[in-house]
């Protein structure tokens, strides 16, 4: 009974607990591709992403641009995402078709090592 | 205060469970209030924290649900408990620390999910301060051969806590690492685990935690908003000021030197003493001044707006204020002005001979007593004016305006005017020369008897020029 099949979900909180940073990312587990949402998603904020959104949704609510970046295993950046204040949401055809050297992103593997820069 | 470790626990489950404690009998101890509890969950599926108070920090769910939690200690927390969303494999991991504070200093997460491998990514804080305890977290899922083991972190991190379901079952376990640092100054910390044996879902998160702040160095500051202050004192040089919002103020002095305030705002000031020279201002807004004493020097003003003035002594130059109150007795020397707007004034004495303009006003109250030698002018312009006496010397005025006034006795050169009320006795006794002029007008009211004592009267208009019935002159009436 895995917590999650076919989503990822990580979230950073403020000193209070509350979420600030939520990113969400679906993928087909048969295959392990990007897919858009299957399914309606609420963000902890209580922003609705209705089905077929995107395939990488961010909800920012720090108020301010949060880069995200996607490390390799020695701490090295590989690829960096602008989260823009509020929120952004990309679909799985726009990932695939994102430029090097940030993208393309196709499978759950693209994504793996992805941490924040909160500096 | 350096933060140190008091106690770190770390427990898999067997098996799937319904909720995973670290409790006394597993070698947890209570911890003490005010140390920082910081916990980490992994689980086969979602978790909640049972237990009260804690504060959420970063969690990556995925294949496995990683999270994090902190709090400041109760000290009743004997038992941690975390509970999955289903029953499934868990483990929980937790830190007891001391000489550390919330906020939480900085915090960050990395995610692996669904790729075997033997390694996090790294995710980086940066803190604030120096001395920061900084603890991560390695929370894996998804293997089957075995659990991982053998960890090792990089940046000088100590892995300190290890924990997997058990038995091994395959992609449902769970295995959590725990790392700490206290790091030096301020800026980017980053770790990364690794570890034998291959796990899909690699989590990794990271806390950093400031210490406490210390107890030395500069600016001290003794706020007593509504307490009492038994003792309060400035003892020197400029500027001072005493002040005590809501309280009690037992004893306030302020000593020597300029510009002295002293106010109690709505307490009780039982004893103000303002001793000399330049600027004083005794206040006294709301409450009760039972004693104030102004010495010497010029220019002091004592103002009681709403309370109760017992007893003021004044030397020269002084203005008192009684806006609502009551004066109770008040002792003026020269150049002296008493406003007693609304109030009773019960007695009031301006004593001293020698020159100088003393006005006593009470526009609305009662003068119940007025006792005054030269150059005075007594005016009470809707009161009663029981007793007025004017004593000696030159050019007095004694005015009822709309009052009574049962007695006035007047020596010479006197003038006494009651435009509306009654007169009931008037004595103008004493003349050496029989020379003075003595002026008794009664405007509209009765003037029931008056004795001229060696004097020439000289009726005014409207004043009948003979007495009345029952009133004999002591010496005959000279006309006009």
């Amino acid at each position: 009974m895995p917590a999650l099949t076919g989503q990822v979900i990580t979230t950073i909180t403020d000193a209070s607990g509350e979420p600030v940073v939520t990113v969400t990312w679906f993928y087909n587990p048969a295959n392990s591709n990007l897919r858009n949402n299957p399914a309606s998603w609420t963000a902890p904020s209580g922003t609705v992403y209705p089905a077929g959104t995107g395939a990488l949704i961010g909800d920012n609510r720090l108020g301010r641009m949060v880069r995200m970046r996607i490390n390799d295993a020695g701490g090295n950046q590989i690829r960096r995402v602008n989260l823009p204040a509020g929120g952004r949401s990309v679909t799985a055809n726009q990932l695939a078709n994102a430029a090097p050297p940030d993208g393309p992103y196709t499978t759950v593997q693209s994504l793996n090592g992805l941490t924040f820069d909160l500096s | 205060m350096a933060v140190a470790v008091v106690q770190r626990l770390a427990k898999g489950s067997a098996g799937a469970v319904a909720s995973l404690s670290l409790a006394p009998g597993d070698g947890w101890a209570t911890p003490t209030a005010g140390n920082i509890l910081i916990v980490f969950g992994n689980s086969d599926s979602t978790i909640t924290m049972t237990t009260s108070g804690f504060t959420a920090g970063p969690s990556v769910i995925d294949g496995n649900g990683a999270y994090s939690w902190y709090k400041t200690a109760a000290g009743t927390e004997s038992t941690i408990t975390i509970t999955p969303g289903g029953s499934a494999r868990t483990t929980i991991s937790a830190i007891e620390i001391s000489g550390a504070a919330l906020p939480i200093d900085a915090s960050n997460s990395s995610t692996i999910a669904g790729s075997n491998g033997v390694v996090t990514t790294a995710a980086s804080v940066t803190t604030t301060a120096a001395g920061d305890f900084i603890a991560a977290a390695a929370l894996l899922h998804s293997y089957s051969v075995s659990s991982p083991s053998s960890p090792s972190w990089t940046n000088s991190f100590t892995q300190q806590l290890a924990s997997s379901s058990t038995p091994v079952a395959g992609s449902v376990d769970v295995t959590t690492f725990v790392a700490e640092l206290i790091a030096g100054a301020a800026g980017s910390y980053s770790t990364v685990c690794s570890w034998t044996t291959n796990a899909g879902d690699r989590q990794h998160i990271i806390l950093a935690f400031k210490e406490a702040a210390g107890g030395t160095a500069f600016t001290r500051t003794v706020d007593d908003p509504a307490g009492l202050t038994d003792s309060t004192s400035a003892v020197s040089t400029f500027a001072r000021t005493v002040t005590d919002a809501a309280g009690f103020t037992d004893a306030a002095a302020a000593v020597s030197a300029f510009a002295r305030t002293q106010t109690d705002v709505s307490g009780l000031t039982d004893s103000v003493t303002a001793a000399s020279v330049f600027t004083r201002a005794p206040t006294d807004s709301i409450g009760l001044t039972d004693a104030v004493a102004v010495a010497s020097g010029p220019t002091r003003t004592v103002d009681d707006s709403v309370g109760l003035t017992d007893s003021l002594a004044l030397a020269r130059s002084a203005t008192v204020n009684d806006g609502a109150g009551l004066t109770d007795g008040l002792a003026l020397a020269r150049s002296a002005t008493v406003n007693d707007s609304a109030g009773l004034t019960d007695s009031v004495s301006v004593e001293l001979a020698a020159a100088g303009t003393r006005q006593v006003d009470d526009t609305i109250g009662l003068t119940d007593s007025l006792s005054v030698s030269s150059t005075q002018t007594l005016t009470d312009s809707l009161g009663m004016v029981d007793a007025v006496t004017l004593a000696m010397s030159a050019a007095r005025a004694a005015t009822d305006a709309l009052g009574i006034t049962d007695a006035v006795s007047v020596d010479r050169a006197a003038t006494v005017a009651d435009s509306a009320g009654l007169t009931d006795s008037v004595s103008v006794s004493l003349n050496s020369g029989g020379s003075h002029v003595v002026t008794i007008t009664d405007s509209i009211g009765l003037t029931s008897a008056f004795r001229i004592a060696q004097t020439t009267y000289r009726p005014s208009s409207g004043v009948t020029a003979r007495p009345y019935a029952g009133v004999t002159p002591r010496y005959p009436l000279v006309p006009d």
